[in-house]
Formats: structure tokens, C-alpha cells, sequence
């Protein structure tokens, strides 16, 4: 059983999206738009995380020792400017389809515990996740033309 | 101006001290009586056909003109917008026309400044930069900001030169700043824009919602019908949601103020009382729209008690307004800037969709929602692909949509620049900050006083590396950063079409020559496209139009089969009457008063002009997405839950900011500033506040103010009233003043934030503080700050009151900090 460990990988993950999404607003304070945006989708995953630990308190922690999962954090690069911003685009993707991805992972745990709890934060969680691609992948349909073909 | 010549100056009303004129009382559709408005500096030899360009009301005027000059104007008694009348800036604005300072020459800059050229030189300097900077295979060095008063066909030629002739995206108009909130929503519930009722709806409805606007300010005309259904028989009931105590306000039977940014709280909250007393149509509901339980669920978190803790509305007065809102057999709602300018501006506008839908009041007599366009053409910035979306409402997502104008313009898709969103203004800036953007046409707008922040908008007009056009008549804030200024002809000095509010077109002929060597902006379009020898995958020219009737019957061709079918109309049918609306077809040769009559919106997938957005977010829905559940022809009911903006008052900035429009003014004044009487009405920015405020700050009335916000400073004299406790007001239209010593300009202080929806910026609202200016140094210093809007009079009145109290030495100091916390430092 590896309910508590995949529990906290989520968890890290969720973090790591948070993080991510705080720096690269703090990159493009230029693009007026992206700071608000990331900011309530920082504080989704921040949510994300606490809702987590209820789950990850109720289940303890393996007797044996469990595989060691690589989570290597998928950073932004810091770069300024519409190419900067395709490319934290392109991180803030990968990590946020990861989030998405586990959360669905989840749902289908919860249902084969018959855990109605986990089952409806899972789906309200997946939705939110859902919301995250939504905008990263909309933020990069905005700009990628311009990024690789006129920007310096 | 007119100097000896003035022989027979006559008006039928000072429009200046009695802005609605005299009542005309009516009810019922067809009913309003006319009254004509007239005003003439002297006796016309003819008149010539036109509408008033002064907000998007469209009122029909006919232009006096003798010995070749524009000389009167007067209401066209049949017009179906105004039935003769004409407000203030109808009756006075005209005159701009005749301004001594016309520009009448292209103009170059050079090391030394500004010189005069010939348009040879000018447009063979145009068409080489923009060569240049196309050079690499793409023209995503290129943009055009264009405003909202071109005429239709000017917007449709621009479209087909960026789209298909160069094969930009970067194309946006001024309409964004104002109305793209009204636009988004339409998309958002209907999946296509286009006003569902018109002014008509007013002659018989039962009661009327204005959301956010100011109509008897903005849209004079709209207000004296309004007036006149008040004082006839089975007047309608008025309910305004405003901070500020408005003319409109105080015409009302309720009045609700919410705390700036807190519209969706309020409207949630008529909803929910709506939806919990029943007062909903189900069969409406069932048949002709999705997303009913959801929306029940959301304003179901906005229990009367919620609703006047975030927004300051009391439940008494929450519930006056619902029992009206949830009990009128019809209702008319207008929507305008307080929603479209505040944070989340497209989620409130739908929510006043959802209250129509929801109760079943759209397609019938006396039942209109009007998310206003407020430009006199910003309707036909929407239509034509100017301001957003492709030509003719058409969906950019959508590749059947890009395939129908490659076949309508004989070119290949991959010619149009579809590849993307048209790009909203904010990201045009942004590109011209980083350096993408090397070549920036400003044609007919004054971004240097209208965008937020006008801090960095200056500074980017600067940058090293761009060149900047700018296609004006004056020469504006904006054109005084300018690398080649284009001289045009004005309103009156061209021919042309352009659309009201409620889809009515109107034709403006042209009454006289423009001054000088000043052009249409439609020949500039023109003679750049064949210069620039844009063609067909026929080797034809791209635009095969030489003059604006060709454009129109163009623009027909594109609009065939969309929501804004102008196919029934023509140049001749326009010419003489009343103004028609469209859909204008074979089915409806007269045009169509009412959308949606049948319960159909143009919402399936194929059909969209938008597959719509996360109203919280931004984030686009796919095509596949939308597939999946395509309402076919329902409405969607989209909720929205109430979020704070992130910037709010703090003890370093402990008021709101919000920001709006005085009667006299259009936009940045570029024209009402340089007419006598309507400058005379309104000469100078003022700060609006409560009286508490005024007493916290020590302010009294009309003594000069200093506004701060973190964004940046601006000076005018304070005005004390019964504006909500906490929030301070600015008219946005004044410009001018030195920005480093104090600018007038009310965007000095605002927010860049954007909707993110609409990209529409968030004018009305932002965190700010107030102090006196206690003293000066030097009287010259502070009438360099606050610039040319002084008359001699207020200055010398201004003069003899800082004598009285003795001069002073001290640079313009703010005394910002609250009184106690003054005491407490101590």
C-alpha cells in the first residue's frame, strides 16, 4: 500500500506548482496581466496542500521501506521577456499536467477505498488543476508566435 | 471665429444650462414625440445629412453649411435614435471642426524637432519602414491601435491591410479601454455579440436597470426619452447601481452604492433573491438556456446579510431592488463603464445577462439588455475584426471561420494572421517594451491620455527603436511623440457609415472639404495598400475598393450569413432616413428591432464568434471542449463567485480611486476642449469626495488637491458631495499639465490591471491617498503643473486667494496622513 507516499508526492508537487507560479510572476511584473492570475492559481495548490494533509493524516506510514520516487522540481527558467515567459509557460504546463494527472490518479483510488471525502476533493481539486492547464495553455497561445519569431 | 460674419446665431435651447431640455411626456412604442434641436452660427444655404459622433447614441443631425463652412447643426425630427433632439456636445462639438489648430501638412521628425512634408514623402516614408520592419517574412513588428470613431468602412479596409496585407494580429482599437467588457459578455451568453433589444424597449417597458452608467452624463438623448417615459403615463420603475450620486442616481427609485470592485457580490445578490422568491421563468429556462443550477448555486453564497458585509449595500435597499428586478413583466438593463472598467468586468456584465435570461426578458417588446458600446463607431471597431475578433463576428478557433474570408478575399488561409487571439493593446505595450513591436500606427485615439499608467505608456511612445505613426487631426498628447503625424479629415469632412448602441446605421455624407492637405483616413488606407501592392491569389489588388461606397458594399459581402448581416442595406436605402438596424436582409429588408425572438443564439459550435472563457481566469475553452457540449443554440447562464482585488485600501493608501465622465467632455477632450462653451462648462479636473473625507483630510472645497496612488501623482481642485465615504472620483478625460510637476490626468493614478477576460483595463478602480498642496513655490510653478486648462479668470481668482494668504514658500506638499495619525507622531 502506497496511499500515504503517493499522497505526498502530490503534496510536493502541489508545492512545487505554488512556487513556481509565485517566481514567474515576480519575472514578468511587466506582463500586467500574469501576476494577478498566477497569484490565485499559486493559492489553489497552496489549498490544494492543506486539504492534502487531512488525507495524509489519516493513513500511516509504511512498515517497510517504500521505493524511492525521483520528483525532480521542475523549475522556470528566469528569463525576462515574451521568450522568458513562453518558456516558464512551458514548466508551468509540465508541472501543472503532472498535478492534474495525479489528482485523477486519485480519484480512482478514493473510489476503490469507497472514500467519498477524497473522492469529492479529488474531483474538486481535478477541476481546479484542470483551470491551471487552461490558463497556461491559453497564456501561451497568446504569445508564442511572437516569442520565437519577433521578440530580441 | 466666424468673426463679423455671424449674422443670424440662433439655438433652440441652451443646452449647456438645461442639458435634457424641456420634457416631452409619452408612453408606448413609436410614441415619442419629436422636438427638434437646433443650433446655427449663421444662415445655412444647405444641409447635408449626417448623425452626431459624440457617444454611440447616434442621434441623426443634418450639417448647415454656407460658403463651403459648417455653420449649424439640427436634429433629424424622423431619426429613430433621438427624434430631433440633440445634447450638449451634439449641439456645441461641431465646432471643433474650425479649430485654428488643424493639422493641415504631414509632419516628419527630425534631429531638430517636427517639420512639415508632403504626403509623397510621408507616405514613401511609411510604406519603407513598414518594409523594414516586415523584412524578416513576418509583420509581427507591426501594430495599429486605431479608436472608436473611424467610420465602418475606414475599420473594414484597416482589418483586411493587417489581417490579409501584412498578417498581423496586432491590431486593436480604443474600444478595448471602454467596452470590451459589453463585447465578452455578449459572447460569454449569447456566442455572439450584437445588443439583444434596442432604444425602442424603453417606450414601453416596465421598469429599467442601469448598471454602472451614468446615462444622463453619457448619453443625453438616451436620458431625455428615458425623462419623458418618467413624467408620462405608466411610468417605469428606475433602479441604478452607482457609487457615486449621479444625475442618474438621483432619478432613481433605488439607488444601490457598492464599494468599488464589488459589482459581482451585488448582482449575485439580486439573483439569489430573485431565484429564491421563484420569480423565475422555468420554461424559458428549460428550453433556451444551460447552466441554470449551477448559477443557482453560486448566488446562493449571497444571502442579503453577505451582500452588504463585502459591498456596503444595505439588505433594505438589496431587496427594494430585487422585488422591482423580480417583478417587472419587462425590463430594460444598461450596462456600462463602472462594470466594464471595474475588476471583474466581464463576470458582472453576464450577470445581468443571466437576470433577463433567467426571468425570460429578451426577445420581445420592452425587453432590451444594452451592454453599451460607448463610442459613436465602436460598435463597427467589433464588427469589421478591429477590436478582437475576425471580421464579422467571426471566431479566430474557429478554421471554417478563417477559410470564409480566404475565399471572400481570393487568398490562401495561411495569408491571414489567424495563427493567434487579435492582441489586445496591454500586450501591444508590452511588446513595444521588449522591443518586438518596432512600428506602432496610432490612428484617431490619444493613448497618451486615455491608457493607465500613463507613466510607462509615455515612456514607450519614447522608446528608441519605434516608430510611431500617428493619424490625427490635432495634434494630440500622443502625436507630440510622434516620428510622422498623417493630418485628417474630420467628421463632416468625409463620407462614411457607422452603428449605434442598439445596431442602428447611419450614413454621414460629407458637408465640407477638410482644411489644408488633411485626407480621410479611408484614402490614407487606400493609397498605403497600393503602394504597399497587397494582392490577391489572383494577382488582383488585395483591396479592390477605391472610395467608401465600395467599402460598404465590401464590408456586405463579409457580413453575409453572420449576426450583423448587412446585406439589405445599401448607401441609397441609408441616405434620407431614419437610420436602419441590422440584421438587415431579404427576411428583414426593414431590419431587426429584437435578436433572439425565437429563443435561438447563435451558440453552436459552428456558428460562435467565441468558444468562451473560465470567467475567473481567462483561460480559453477549446474546440473540443465546446464540442462536447455544444448548447446548440441555448444561452449559457455562466456564474461567476465575488473575488477580492488584489490591491485594496491600506493604511499608505486608504481610499478608492474610481474615475468617469462630466456631461461637456468627450473622451481626452481632443475636440470639447477646443469648443468655447462646452470648455467653458467644465475648464478643469476636479477630485470628488465625501464630506467626511474632506473633513479627515482637511480639505474643503474647491482648495487644489494632490492625488497619490503607487503608480504616480495628479493635482486638481477638490469638490465635496455625497459620494460614498472612502472613495474619491476623477473625470478621466483632462490630459496636459507637466506629469513631472503635477498632471491633471486621472490615469496617472490608475491601476495596470486587466480583466482577464476582455483585457479591458481597470479604470475605476485603484488604491489611493489625498493631501492639500499647503503652499507653493511661486505662483508660475504651480500653473506650469497644472497646465492649459486655466482660463485668465480662475487665475486670476487663484492669484488674488494664495496672495490673501500670504504666498508660500514650500515645494507642493502633501499632508497625506490622516489626522489622528498625524497627532499620534507627534
Amino acid at each position: 500500500m502506497h496511499i500515504r507516499s503517493y499522497l505526498q508526492l502530490l503534496q510536493t508537487r502541489e508545492r512545487q506548482l505554488a512556487e513556481a507560479l509565485v517566481a514567474f510572476a515576480d519575472d514578468h511584473t511587466d506582463a500586467p496581466d500574469v501576476a494577478d492570475a498566477c497569484y490565485r492559481l499559486a493559492g489553489w495548490s497552496q489549498r490544494h496542500v492543506e486539504v492534502l494533509d487531512r488525507f495524509v493524516a489519516r493513513w500511516p506510514a509504511a512498515s517497510a521501506p517504500e521505493p524511492a520516487v525521483p520528483l525532480p522540481p521542475l523549475l522556470p527558467a528566469r528569463i525576462g521577456g515574451s521568450y522568458g515567459l513562453l518558456h516558464g509557460l512551458h514548466t508551468l504546463w509540465l508541472l501543472a499536467q503532472d498535478v492534474l494527472l495525479r489528482w485523477q490518479v486519485l480519484e480512482q483510488v478514493a473510489w476503490a477505498l469507497r472514500d467519498g471525502e477524497l473522492l469529492a476533493a479529488c474531483e474538486e481539486a481535478g477541476r481546479e488543476a484542470q483551470r491551471q492547464v487552461a490558463w497556461v495553455r491559453t497564456r501561451l497561445a497568446e504569445v508564442a508566435a511572437q516569442a520565437i519569431v519577433a521578440a530580441p | 471665429m466666424f468673426g463679423t460674419q455671424i449674422t443670424e446665431f440662433y439655438e433652440s435651447r441652451d443646452s449647456i444650462a438645461h442639458i435634457w431640455g424641456y420634457r416631452t411626456p409619452y408612453a408606448g412604442e413609436g410614441q415619442w414625440p419629436v422636438r427638434v434641436d437646433e443650433r446655427a452660427l449663421a444662415d445655412a444655404d444647405h444641409w447635408v445629412q449626417s448623425a452626431c459622433v459624440f457617444c454611440s447614441n447616434g442621434c441623426g443631425l443634418d450639417i448647415g453649411v454656407s460658403d463651403g463652412r459648417m455653420v449649424a447643426v439640427r436634429g433629424r425630427a424622423h431619426d429613430r435614435a433621438n427624434r430631433g433632439r440633440l445634447g450638449p456636445k451634439g449641439l456645441h462639438g461641431w465646432e471643433a471642426n474650425m479649430s485654428p489648430d488643424r493639422l493641415t501638412r504631414p509632419l516628419i521628425r527630425t534631429s531638430s524637432g517636427l517639420r512639415e512634408t508632403t504626403w509623397q514623402e510621408a507616405m514613401a516614408l511609411l510604406v519603407e519602414r513598414s518594409q523594414q520592419v516586415c523584412g524578416n517574412g513576418s509583420a509581427l513588428g507591426m501594430a495599429f491601435y486605431v479608436g472608436g470613431q473611424l467610420f465602418l468602412e475606414e475599420y473594414y479596409t484597416l482589418a483586411v491591410i493587417a489581417l490579409a496585407g501584412l498578417g498581423t494580429p496586432h491590431l486593436d482599437s480604443s474600444v478595448r479601454l471602454s467596452t470590451a467588457a459589453g463585447a465578452a459578455a455578449l459572447m460569454e451568453s449569447f456566442g455572439a455579440e450584437g445588443q439583444p433589444g434596442c432604444y425602442d424597449d424603453i417606450d414601453t417597458t416596465d421598469a429599467i436597470l442601469h448598471v454602472g452608467h451614468n446615462v444622463a452624463e453619457q448619453q443625453t438623448v438616451l436620458w431625455a426619452r428615458i425623462l419623458d417615459r418618467r413624467h408620462g403615463p405608466r411610468p417605469p420603475r428606475l433602479v441604478v447601481i452607482d457609487p457615486r450620486t449621479t444625475p442618474t442616481a438621483r432619478e432613481a427609485d433605488v439607488h444601490l452604492m457598492p464599494r468599488p470592485g464589488t459589482n459581482v457580490a451585488v448582482l449575485n445578490g439580486l439573483l439569489h433573491l430573485i431565484i429564491q422568491a421563484g420569480r423565475v421563468d422555468h420554461a424559458f429556462i428549460d428550453a433556451h438556456t444551460t447552466g441554470f443550477d449551477r448559477l443557482k448555486e453560486v448566488v446562493a453564497r449571497w444571502p442579503p446579510s453577505r451582500t452588504e458585509e463585502v459591498s456596503g449595500v444595505p439588505e433594505g435597499k438589496l431587496r427594494a431592488a430585487a422585488e422591482i428586478l423580480g417583478t417587472a413583466p419587462t425590463l430594460v438593463s444598461t450596462v456600462l463603464l463602472g462594470v466594464y472598467q471595474a475588476p471583474q468586468a466581464t463576470a458582472a456584465a453576464v450577470q445581468v445577462n443571466n437576470l433577463h435570461l433567467i426571468r425570460g426578458l429578451i426577445g420581445r417588446e420592452g425587453c432590451g439588455i444594452l451592454q453599451m458600446s460607448g463610442q459613436p463607431a465602436g460598435a463597427n471597431a467589433h464588427e469589421t475584426g478591429c477590436a478582437g475578433t475576425l471580421p464579422g463576428f467571426r471566431n479566430w478557433a474557429n478554421p471554417a471561420h478563417v477559410r470564409e474570408l480566404a475565399r471572400l478575399w481570393k487568398v490562401d488561409p495561411i495569408r491571414i494572421a489567424a495563427f493567434g487571439p487579435p492582441t489586445p493593446v496591454v500586450d501591444i505595450l508590452r511588446y513595444i517594451e521588449e522591443g518586438s513591436i518596432r512600428m506602432l500606427w496610432v490612428i484617431g485615439t490619444n493613448p497618451a491620455v486615455s491608457l493607465p499608467d500613463l507613466t510607462r505608456v509615455r515612456r514607450l511612445l519614447d522608446q528608441p527603436g519605434l516608430f510611431l505613426v500617428v493619424e490625427d487631426a490635432f495634434m494630440t498628447e500622443t502625436a507630440r511623440h510622434a516620428d510622422l503625424i498623417l493630418p485628417t479629415a474630420l467628421w463632416g469632412e468625409k463620407t462614411g457609415t457607422f452603428t449605434s448602441a442598439d445596431r442602428t446605421v447611419h450614413i454621414s455624407y460629407t458637408a465640407v472639404g477638410p482644411p489644408g492637405e488633411a485626407r480621410p483616413d479611408l484614402d490614407i488606407l487606400l493609397e498605403y495598400a497600393r503602394r504597399m501592392d497587397f494582392r490577391n491569389r489572383d494577382g488582383e489588388p488585395l483591396i479592390g475598393w477605391s472610395d467608401p461606397e465600395g467599402a460598404f458594399e465590401a464590408w456586405k459581402a463579409c457580413s453575409a450569413g453572420r449576426p450583423c448581416d448587412y446585406t439589405g442595406l445599401s448607401y441609397a436605402r441609408l441616405g434620407g432616413g431614419p437610420g436602419i438596424r441590422w440584421p438587415c436582409t431579404a427576411d428583414f429588408p426593414a431590419g431587426k428591432a429584437r435578436l433572439y425572438t425565437e429563443g435561438t443564439f447563435p451558440t453552436t459550435a459552428g456558428d460562435c464568434e467565441s468558444y468562451g472563457h473560465d470567467l475567473l481566469t481567462g483561460a480559453a475553452v477549446t474546440p473540443a471542449e465546446y464540442g462536447l457540449e455544444d448548447p446548440g443554440g441555448r444561452a449559457f447562464l455562466k456564474a461567476a463567485d465575488y473575488v477580492p482585488p488584489l490591491e485594496q485600501p491600506d493604511d499608505e493608501y486608504p481610499l478608492w480611486l474610481t474615475t468617469g465622465r462630466v456631461v461637456y467632455h468627450w473622451l481626452t477632450r481632443t475636440k470639447t476642449a477646443r469648443v468655447k462653451e462646452l470648455n467653458a462648462a467644465a475648464p478643469e479636473a476636479f477630485v470628488e469626495l465625501s464630506e467626511q473625507d474632506a473633513a479627515r483630510y482637511h480639505v474643503t472645497d474647491d482648495q487644489w488637491v494632490e492625488v497619490r496612488s503607487r503608480r504616480g501623482r495628479a493635482l486638481a481642485r477638490a469638490r465635496v458631495t455625497h459620494i460614498l465615504p472612502g472613495l474619491v472620483f476623477m473625470p478621466f478625460h483632462y490630459g496636459g499639465g507637466d506629469p513631472a510637476l503635477g498632471s491633471r490626468a486621472a490615469n496617472e493614478l490608475t491601476l495596470y490591471e486587466w480583466d482577464p477576460v476582455c483585457k479591458e483595463p481597470w479604470l475605476k478602480y485603484g488604491a489611493v491617498r489625498i493631501g492639500r498642496v499647503r503652499e507653493v513655490r511661486g505662483i508660475a510653478r504651480l500653473l506650469r503643473a497644472v497646465g492649459r486648462g486655466l482660463t485668465l479668470g480662475s487665475l486670476a481668482v487663484w492669484a488674488a486667494r494664495l496672495l490673501a494668504k500670504g504666498g508660500g514658500r514650500a515645494h507642493p506638499e502633501l499632508s497625506a496622513a490622516p489626522p489622528d495619525a498625524r497627532a499620534a507622531a507627534r
